[in-house]
């Protein structure tokens, strides 16, 4: 293991496996509200003891989010934002030192155009791994050998359709974390999660050695509480992003609106 | 075991399966339901009889004496698809889906509609078969096409209005497709064209062939010779493909015709070959309308069923091939055909099928009398007559 290259999401699951912690992945969708407040925001939520940030590229045809993540994209779009100010954001966020692991958390089509004009490795250069929502490993091979190329992590999803026989799969091809969908259904709060998600985590830390961490539809702290009793991770996307337009629609303060959420949802006290 | 994976999904580079995880069991389950039932015999002869006693099929295939006069140049010949029951192709497919739907002991179904001529042929077929049924349909078509809103529910079907994005066709898929994601194992995705993610186009193909397949016996019967052209208007495409699939290994000349809009260089079009690039969009990979960072654009059509940014994936393969030529004509030029061929065939076409006649009139003066033009009307014009009239400034 210590002669192995650990990635910068490695590394920080190794730090939380040797401080016997849970990881906090928030996730920011890119421009929401503006792009100013989403720099403010990522400090906020590295303050607030984040281990990842899932940063979302926005995308005009969003399939697999729910309203929230919806119309954060359709207002970032509509602002003129593109990946380029996801490249300028992430440099700035580096230049003051934010340190946190960067995921991105975004549709095929906007990555394919920007491998197809050479710019994958530019922008995405302070980006640590790459989330794809709408495609299966089967489809893949092609961006997991650019993700490869510019030593991206590639982070796949298992969702509760999944069948067993496909789990060795999407872990084979998967790297830093896997990401396990709660429940059927877009981005978005659950009032409950499913009966079934403890005895699918276990069976992907079963299946590979991957830290596992869970998201859509955690909005809640018992909700992440029980997701930390069994995963190595939450996450915590619409929820938080229903916060941020909520306060920034009523002219209130964003930040202050997200970390006092965050501060109530996380169980994992200080 | 078949699954959405498979070769036969892909068109060269074109087709596959671009879909969340949570919908790639869904399509393996489809797949493989839809492989046992196209080799059942009774299935096809359940579908032949609804086909012929309910929906009647086959179509004709007329002659348009005067349409041809006008020309000046080749016999045209009209696949008559706006005599199938409810009006148009859609319901070839809609019902072949449906009785799949029904095999697969799913209970709801879902479906996408743009000019609303497969949520009809949907909610049609559901009634029939008595099947629960939803309807997905942008703000802004279920406003240019309110008869067939209202035609949808008196079927029984529930019409969902779909307030995101541009408010058309590809919305009302994003939103279908998010049901989907939601409910999977109750729920049926009734796709209406040959698009989406595989098998979806290769399912729409085979049910619409039938078009093709008639098409092909009848011009045979009437003319005696195959046809020197084959033409059908091509929103995601699947009047096209039915047409054209059977006549693949003929030495038809095939042309497929896009909705120019307002004309390619004006930005307010759906010409996909005329100014797009490949991509991915709703599960496939083919020509989309998309700026340089990968956001699919707006389009504008006259024709709410042409007005999508996507191309069917075997359309993208046909025109690599140089198998299947692509043009398109504008809302003006279909306009024009729209008149002409209800004057002076008596025929009131569909705005949709009124390009691929839009291109005809306009580019086959030249070819020779003897030579033979077989057009598919996909639909009729029904639909469409508040909104010409309103172009006229008139209210009716």
């Amino acid at each position: 293991m210590k002669a192995k290259h650990l990635s910068p999401i490695q590394q920080r699951f190794e730090l939380l496996s040797r401080q016997g912690r849970k990881a906090f992945v928030p996730y920011l969708s890119l421009g929401n509200p503006e792009l100013g407040s989403c720099r403010d925001l990522a400090l906020m939520l590295e303050d607030c003891g984040a281990d990842i940030l899932e940063l979302g590229l926005p995308f005009t045809d969003p399939i697999a989010d729910g309203p929230t993540n919806q119309r954060a994209a359709q207002r970032a779009i509509e602002a003129g934002i593109r990946a380029e100010h996801l490249a300028e954001l992430t440099a700035e966020l580096r230049g003051i030192g934010f340190s946190l692991p960067i995921v991105l958390f975004t549709y095929y089509n906007p990555l394919i155009q920007l491998r197809r004009r050479g710019l994958l490795g530019d922008l995405l250069k302070d980006i640590d791994g790459v989330l794809v929502t709408d495609l299966p490993p089967e489809e893949a091979q092609e961006h997991i050998g650019s993700c490869r190329e510019s030593q991206l992590d590639t982070i796949f999803l298992a969702s509760p359709t999944t069948p067993s026989s496909r789990l060795a799969q999407i872990c084979a091809v998967s790297s830093g974390f896997l990401y396990c969908v709660s429940s059927e259904g877009v981005t978005g709060s659950r009032s409950e999660l499913p009966k079934e998600l403890e005895s699918r985590v276990t069976e992907l830390k079963q299946t590979s050695a991957l830290p596992v961490c869970v998201g859509f539809g955690i909005s809640r702290r018992e909700q992440a509480e029980r997701v930390c009793q069994v995963a190595d991770g939450y996450v915590i996307g619409s929820a938080l992003g229903a916060v941020i337009e909520d306060a920034w629609l009523g002219g209130a303060d964003p930040v202050a609106a997200a970390r006092e959420f965050v501060r109530k949802v996380d169980p994992r006290g200080p | 075991m078949t699954g959405p994976f498979d070769p036969q999904g892909r068109y060269g580079r074109y087709g596959g399966a671009f879909v969340p995880e949570t919908l790639v069991e869904p399509l393996y389950e489809l797949c493989s339901a839809w492989d046992s039932v196209r080799k059942d015999p009774q299935f096809h002869a359940e579908l032949k009889e609804l086909l012929s006693h309910w929906a009647g099929r086959p179509t004709p295939l007329s002659y348009a004496p005067r349409l041809t006069e006008h020309l000046g140049g080749p016999q045209l010949w009209l696949k008559r698809e706006d005599l199938n029951h409810t009006g148009a192709h859609k319901l070839n497919n809609a019902l072949g889906q449906a009785l799949l739907a029904r095999r697969m002991g799913k209970t709801h179904i879902i479906a996408e509609t743009g000019a609303g001529q497969h949520g009809v042929a949907t909610a049609t077929a559901c009634a029939r078969l008595g099947l629960d049924c939803t309807v997905f349909m942008g703000t802004i078509d279920a406003e240019r096409q309110a008869l067939n809103v209202y035609r949808m529910q008196l079927l029984g079907a529930r019409v969902r209005r779909v307030d995101s994005g541009s408010r058309t066709l590809k919305d009302a898929i994003n939103e279908a497709l998010r049901h989907w994601v939601a409910d999977s194992a109750s729920t049926y995705y009734l796709l209406g064209s040959a698009l989406g993610p595989h098998p979806y186009p290769s399912i729409v193909r085979e049910l619409q062939s039938i078009i093709g397949l008639e098409a092909r016996a009848q011009v045979l019967e009437r003319c005696g010779q195959l046809p020197d052209l084959l033409v059908a208007c091509v929103g995601g495409g699947s009047n096209a493909i039915g047409l054209f699939h059977p006549f693949r290994d003929d030495p038809c000349r095939m042309i497929g015709v896009e909705a120019g809009g307002e004309g390619p260089g004006s930005g307010r079009h759906a010409a996909r070959f005329a100014g797009g690039s490949v991509g991915v969009l709703h599960g496939t990979r083919t020509w989309l309308l998309q700026d340089e960072w990968g956001q699919i654009l707006e389009t504008h059509s006259v024709s709410a069923g042409l007005d999508y940014p996507a191309v069917g994936p075997e359309h993208a393969f046909l025109r690599e091939q140089g198998r299947v030529e692509f043009s398109y004509a504008t809302d003006q030029q279909a306009l024009k055909a729209f008149r002409l061929c209800s004057e002076l065939e008596g025929i009131i076409p569909a705005l949709e099928s009124s390009h691929a006649l839009a291109w005809v009139l306009h580019e086959c003066a030249a070819m020779k009398r003897d030579e033979v033009v077989l057009l598919n009307l996909s639909g009729r014009g029904d639909k469409d007559v508040a909104q010409v009239a309103a172009l006229d400034g008139k209210r009716l």
